[in-house]
């Protein structure tokens, strides 16, 4: 949906307009504000987030130039922007907040530094391609797992299996995981 | 267990990916996502409720309706304003008219004293400034190094008159008169004095008893008289004398005025008349006698060729009043037997004589610089 159609829908039914942007990035943004915010969040917070990148965009769709870029690319900086201000806030109130001198700080990714970020997508990339090459249900369950901050208990009711074999079944892909990643150049 | 996996917990998605993953493995459940839906909405709503919580709109135009009877009013007022001015300009304008003072004419209400006092040691003299103020000073000054004699003649007694100040300064008559009076003041003045100039007959002498004793010897004076060859008393007798010393000089004019009491004051300027074989006695001491109709004057030696002349500076009118002003003149004397080059100024006071029905001198200053 571009830009034009968007405020064009908002305009002639502004609900189904909302909806429809909801449903259609729904999962895109929950997967961006899972990825920074499952080390110190829970899943309330990340449905919080969520909601408040949508509401932005919402409030936004009348300031966005006409025929310029697509919605999605508008709706992840916004997701990604809130992620980190939430993971900001919440770092701040479980009072962990970590010096960007320590080694386990996550880097905030800043999408000026083409290199970094360059290298950050093709590892994802790769990432990606070697949890799909896991096979199902494994695949399901690391991307569920990972990617959804879903616990073992969500990902067996999803796929319809027992907590304890999907726990079983995730340690052993994510075992498998890291052999092919060491494949391929990428160690943890 | 989760948190501490190293393997994903490190992980920055990029858009790119996480795109990926949510076409490829949409994970959200339904009633999630309608929840989260919700809370966007309510945010989104809550959001723009606080947005415009405080803005303020402004709809519609109130129209002000102004009163007609302001415009008629405004008329009135403009035309009683024109019509004010108008009016009162043109009454100003024919009020000034009638009544704006000429310059010869325009008076200007002013009381003038003037003081002169009976002098015993010094003169005093008179200044006047604007016709307003009147001071007294002394006869003798010191200016700058140089020394200043005043001799003041004047009428004598103190007296104190007010008269009315008439602003008649560019009236033309106190300068005509001035130049009447003195333009020839050097030919007349020394005819009028104690020291009158010489220029007598000496083949022609008479003498004349005094009866005031000598100072020295204490016998009665003897005054030798010389008939008078001037040009300005030739042929003229006791009369035509006093006709033409009067033709200058007021009737209170004090021609021997004595500012430093030097002389007894028992001079006069016009003498008895004597005829051939009368009694050449007189009981006054006299400038000018007559003998068979002739005049003669009292032998002095104080002859000297006077050669004083007024200079070139313009006359200076001042106290211009309808009976009087004020005339000075500057005037130069060629170094001579008596002085060197001396220089000085006149002060005339001028009156306007009722007898005479024209201006007379009254009183005369005489200022002289000897540097």
């Amino acid at each position: 949906m571009t830009d034009w159609e968007l405020k064009k829908q908002m305009k002639d039914s502004p609900h189904e307009c909302m909806k429809a942007i909801f449903d259609e990035y729904c999962n895109y943004v929950y997967v961006i504000a899972a990825a920074r915010l499952r080390t110190c969040g829970r899943n309330e917070d990340i449905e919080e987030c969520v909601s408040d990148v949508f509401a932005e965009v919402f409030r936004k769709t009348d300031s966005l130039g006409e025929g310029q870029g697509d919605l999605k690319g508008f709706i992840g900086v916004i997701a990604k922007r809130k992620a980190i201000d939430m993971f900001r806030r919440l770092s701040k109130k479980a009072d962990t907040t970590v010096s960007s001198d320590d080694e386990d700080f996550p880097e905030l990714p800043s999408s000026e530094n083409i290199i970094e970020s360059s290298e950050v997508s093709e590892r994802n990339h790769i990432l990606l391609d070697k949890i799909k090459e896991l096979g199902e249900p494994d695949t399901t369950i690391i991307i569920k797992q990972y990617y959804y901050n879903m616990t073992v208990a969500e990902i067996g009711k999803a796929i319809s299996m027992t907590a304890a074999a999907v726990q079983k079944r995730s340690v052993r892909a994510r075992e498998k995981l890291k052999k092919m990643l060491c494949e391929v150049g990428i160690n943890y | 267990m989760k948190k501490n996996d190293e393997l994903l917990n490190g992980l920055d998605i990029d858009l790119e990916t996480a795109d990926r993953v949510a076409k490829e493995y949409p994970s959200l459940s339904d009633s999630a996502k309608e929840r989260m839906f919700n809370m966007a909405k309510e945010k989104m709503n809550d959001t723009n409720a606080d947005l415009t919580e405080n803005d303020n709109s402004v709809k519609g135009v109130e129209i002000y309706n102004r009163p007609r009877w302001i415009k008629f009013a405004g008329m009135a007022a403009a035309v009683v304003l024109m019509a004010g001015g108008i009016g009162g300009g043109s009454y100003l304008l024919h009020n000034m008219k009638s009544t704006a003072p000429t310059p010869n004419s325009s008076i200007a209400e002013e009381v003038t004293t003037y003081v002169t006092g009976t002098v015993t040691t010094e003169a005093a003299s008179v200044e006047t400034t604007t016709g307003t103020q009147k001071a007294v000073s002394g006869a003798v000054t010191e200016v700058t190094g140089t020394t200043t004699i005043t001799t003041t003649t004047s009428a004598g007694a103190a007296d104190v008159e007010t008269t009315t100040a008439l602003n008649v300064e560019n009236s033309p008559i106190p300068e005509e008169a001035a130049h009447r009076l003195t333009d020839n003041y050097w030919d007349y003045a020394y005819l009028f004095g104690r020291s009158v100039r010489q220029s007598a007959d000496y083949e022609h002498t008479v003498h004349v008893r005094f009866e005031t004793p000598d100072n020295t010897s204490g016998d009665p004076m003897n005054i030798e008289y010389d008939k008078c060859m001037f040009k300005e008393l030739a042929d003229r007798n006791m009369e035509e004398l006093k006709e033409y010393y009067y033709s200058y000089y007021t009737a209170d004019f004090d021609p021997f005025y004595d500012p430093y009491n030097q002389y007894p004051d028992d001079f006069e300027l016009f003498g008895p008349s004597f005829t051939d074989g009368s009694d050449m006695t007189m009981d006054r001491n006299c400038v000018y006698i007559e003998y068979n109709g002739e005049l003669y004057q009292r032998a002095l030696y104080t002859s000297y060729d006077n050669t004083d002349h007024w200079t070139d500076d313009q006359l200076e009118i001042t106290n211009v009043t309808e009976k009087s002003f004020t005339l000075k003149r500057k005037f130069r004397n060629n170094a001579n037997a008596m002085f060197g080059d001396t220089r000085g100024e006149v002060i005339f006071s001028i009156v306007f004589d009722e007898g005479a029905q024209d201006w007379r001198i009254d009183k005369t200053e005489t200022n002289i610089q000897y540097s």
